[in-house]
C-alpha cells in the first residue's frame, strides 16, 4: 500500500461527481495499477460530465472525449496511430503506453456495445472498463439494458401498473466472453477484498491482447442509498452473489471471491430505495432469489468449483 | 384582456434538496386556481450536492415562453453557502427580490450581496425546519415566507397544497411541515434596500459560448482550482487511534485523505464533499475517523 502512495493519481479533486461517486474511486484504482503510462478515452458517461466542466479538467493523464457510442473504435484508433508512429520512430520518447478507454453501463451494454465487439474481435490492444451504475444516471436515471429486474427508473415507474423493470439484466461479461480475448474481470469498489479491483486492472494490463473489466458502479442518487454506504452497497452485492467477483483469463474462469455465508438476496434489495416496493411482494423475492441463485450455479460450474 | 402580469422566480439551491418540488408547488395552486403558470429545472445532471437552478413562473395569461426566465422578479436562495459562489443577483434589477435562508438580519444580507441596496427577506428555514422536522428540508418555510413577501396566493390556498402534496405519502411529516410553512410565513424578516448605499461592483461577465475555444486542450488537474468543499454539510474529524492503513484514502472519491511521510495527517477542506465513505471504510476495529454535523472546514 504504501508503494501506492508514491503512483501519480490520476484524478485531482475538484471534480463534480455526486458526493460519494463510486465511479472516481474505480477510475483512480485502476490507473493507479498500471506499470506503464496511461491514455484516456473517455465516452459521454457521468463521469466524462462532472470531471471535465470547461475550463477545468481533473484529469492528471492525457484524457480524449468522445462520444457514447464509439469509445472503442476511437481507442482501437489511437493504438493503431501509436503502433505506426512508433514504427516511423517520429515520437518523442519510445515507450510503451496503455490505451484505457472508458464508458457506462451506456456506452458499453448499450450503444457503444457494437464497437466494443468490434474492437475484441480485431484483438486491438486496449484496456476496456465499464462503469456499471445500471442506469442512464447522467441523464436523469433512465432504464438501461444493466437496469436490474424489479428496479424503479423514471422509464420504468413502479406504480399499480408495473413493479419496475420487468426484464432480466444483460449479462455482457458473458457476451464479452465470447470474444476469447485474454483478459476478463468482474469486479467492484468493495472493502472485503480491497485489492482485487486493482490487482484484476493490473492483470489486464499486462494482457497480450484487449482486456475488459465490467465494474459495479453503485450510485446513491440513482440507486437510493446514503452516499456514505457505496463501498457497503458493493460489499453487499458480492456477498449475496448479485455481483459476483471472478476473471477470465485465457478462456480460463477463476471465482476471485467467494463468500463464506451468501447473504440472502432481500439483504441486497432493502438497502436501496429503487426496490422498496418489492418488499412487500415475497413471490417476486423468491423469484428473483432463484434466479441469483441458478446464475451463481453456473458460475461456480465454470469456475469448476462443483 | 386584462393587462399581462407576469412574475418570474428563480430558485438556487443544491442537488438532493428539494428544489424541483419546492418550485412546482406554487405554480400547482396558481394552475388550480385558473391562473397560468410553469415551474422548470435548468437541464444538467443531478448532482447531490451540486448548485443548481429551478424557475416558477406566474401569469394571468398564457404563458407561450418556454425558455427560462433570464430577468426574475424574485430569487430565493435555498442555501445560503451559494451566497458566495453563486451570481445570485444575475440578470435582476434594484426592484427584485431577494429571499435568502439564513438566520443573519436581511440588512447583513443585502450589505454583503449589494452594499445594502437591495430588498432582501431572511428567514432561518434551517433551524425552523430542524426544529419542526427534525431534518434539514428548508423548502416548505421558504416557501411560507415566498407567500408573504409576495401575497401570490392565500397562506390557507398553500398549505392545502402542502396538505394535498404529503398527505398520501408522508402523513407522519404533515403537521411539521404545515406548521413550517406557517413560521416561515410569521417569522421572515424584510430590509427594503437603500437608495444611497454603495453599490457592489458588478460580477466580470463569464465568456459566452461562442468566444470558447473550439477543441482546443487543456493543462492537466486544473479543477484542482475549483472548491467542492461548500458541498459539505458532514465533516470528517481525525483521532489518534488512526494506524495508517491508508483503506480512507484507497476509496476517498475525491482525493481528499491528506497523507504526508505515509501518515494521514487530515482533510482536504477545498475538496472533501462530506460524503462519509472515509469514516465507513476505515477498519471496525479501529474507527479512526468520525462524520460531524456541519461543514466547518475539516481540519488539515
Ligand atoms: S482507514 Fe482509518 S486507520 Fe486506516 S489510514 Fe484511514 S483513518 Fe487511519
Ligand atoms: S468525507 Fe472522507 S471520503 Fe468523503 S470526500 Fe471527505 S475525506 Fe473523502
Amino acid at each position: 500500500m504504501k508503494k501506492l502512495l508514491q503512483v501519480q493519481e490520476a484524478l485531482t479533486g475538484g471534480h463534480r461527481l455526486c458526493a460519494g461517486c463510486s465511479e472516481s474511486i474505480i477510475a483512480k484504482q485502476v490507473v493507479m495499477a498500471s506499470p506503464r503510462p496511461v491514455v484516456a478515452i473517455l465516452a459521454t458517461s457521468c463521469l466524462e460530465v462532472a470531471t471535465t466542466i470547461y475550463p477545468y479538467t481533473a484529469w492528471m493523464i492525457p484524457l480524449l472525449h468522445v462520444a457514447f457510442e464509439n469509445v472503442d473504435a476511437v481507442a482501437s484508433g489511437v493504438e493503431a496511430a501509436y503502433l505506426a508512429l512508433k514504427k516511423q520512430s517520429t515520437l518523442p520518447h519510445n515507450e510503451d503506453l496503455e490505451i484505457l478507454a472508458l464508458g457506462g453501463d451506456g456506452g458499453t451494454y448499450d450503444i457503444g456495445l457494437q464497437s466494443l465487439s468490434g474492437a475484441l474481435e480485431r484483438k486491438a490492444r486496449i484496456r476496456r472498463i465499464c462503469f456499471c451504475n445500471e442506469g442512464y444516471m447522467n441523464t436523469g436515471i433512465q432504464r438501461s439494458s444493466a437496469t436490474p429486474f424489479g428496479a424503479h427508473t423514471t422509464t420504468t415507474p413502479r406504480g399499480n401498473a408495473s413493479f419496475g423493470k420487468i426484464e432480466w439484466r444483460k449479462d455482457l461479461t458473458g457476451i464479452v466472453a465470447a470474444h476469447h480475448i485474454p483478459y476478463i474481470g468482474q469486479a467492484a469498489p468493495v472493502t472485503l477484498k480491497p485489492h482485487d479491483l486493482r490487482i484484476k486492472a493490473a492483470k489486464g494490463f499486462e494482457a497480450d491482447g484487449p482486456a475488459f473489466l465490467n465494474v459495479l458502479a453503485p450510485c446513491s442518487r440513482g440507486w437510493g442509498f446514503e452516499p456514505k454506504d457505496t463501498i457497503a452497497i458493493a460489499n453487499l452485492a458480492v456477498e449475496t452473489c448479485y455481483w459476483p467477483l471472478f476473471e477470465i483469463v485465457e478462456g480460463k474462469w477463476n471465482l476471485t471471491y467467494e463468500p463464506k455465508i451468501k447473504k440472502p438476496i432481500r439483504d441486497w434489495l432493502a438497502a436501496q430505495k429503487r426496490f422498496e416496493h418489492l418488499l412487500t411482494d415475497e413471490p417476486l423475492i423468491e423469484y428473483i432469489q432463484k434466479r441469483i441463485d441458478e446464475e451463481w450455479e453456473a458460475l461456480l460450474k465454470k469456475c469448476d468449483r462443483k | 384582456m386584462p393587462e399581462k402580469q407576469t412574475l418570474e422566480i428563480r430558485w438556487h439551491g443544491r442537488g438532493g434538496q428539494g428544489i424541483v418540488t419546492a418550485a412546482k408547488m406554487p405554480a400547482e395552486v396558481i394552475i388550480k386556481q385558473n391562473g397560468h403558470a410553469l415551474a422548470s429545472q435548468e437541464y444538467g445532471p443531478e448532482r447531490s450536492g451540486a448548485p443548481i437552478k429551478c424557475y416558477t413562473t406566474i401569469s394571468n395569461t398564457e404563458i407561450k415562453m418556454y425558455s427560462q426566465p433570464e430577468h426574475p422578479d424574485i430569487v430565493i436562495v435555498v442555501d445560503s453557502t451559494l451566497l458566495k459562489t453563486e451570481p445570485i443577483l444575475e440578470g435582476t434589477n434594484e426592484n427584485a427580490i431577494i429571499i435568502v435562508n439564513s438566520s443573519h438580519e436581511p440588512e447583513n444580507i443585502a450589505r454583503a450581496i449589494s452594499g445594502g441596496k437591495r430588498k432582501v427577506w431572511t428567514v432561518d428555514a434551517t433551524a425552523i425546519a430542524l426544529q419542526e422536522l427534525g431534518k434539514n428540508f428548508p423548502n416548505t418555510t421558504l416557501l411560507g415566507a415566498l407567500i408573504r413577501a409576495t401575497e401570490l396566493v392565500s397562506l390557507e390556498n398553500i398549505l392545502e397544497k402542502v396538505a394535498e402534496g404529503l398527505g398520501k405519502k408522508n402523513a407522519a411529516l404533515l403537521e411539521g411541515n404545515l406548521q413550517a410553512v406557517r413560521r416561515g410565513y410569521n417569522e421572515a424578516r424584510f430590509y427594503q434596500g437603500s437608495e444611497d448605499a454603495v453599490p457592489s461592483t458588478p460580477a466580470p461577465p463569464q465568456k459566452a459560448w461562442y468566444e470558447i475555444e473550439e477543441a482546443g486542450t487543456l493543462p492537466a488537474g486544473t479543477a484542482k482550482k475549483y472548491s467542492t468543499g461548500d458541498w459539505r454539510i458532514t465533516h470528517p474529524v481525525l483521532n489518534e487511534q488512526c494506524v495508517h492503513c491508508m483503506l480512507c484514502w484507497l476509496f476517498c472519491p475525491d482525493n481528499a485523505i491528506v497523507v504526508k511521510n505515509e501518515k494521514v495527517i487530515g482533510f482536504d477542506p477545498e475538496h472533501c464533499k462530506g460524503c462519509g465513505i472515509c469514516a465507513e471504510v476505515c477498519p471496525p476495529k479501529i474507527r479512526a475517523i468520525a462524520m460531524e454535523e456541519g461543514g466547518e472546514p475539516c481540519e488539515k
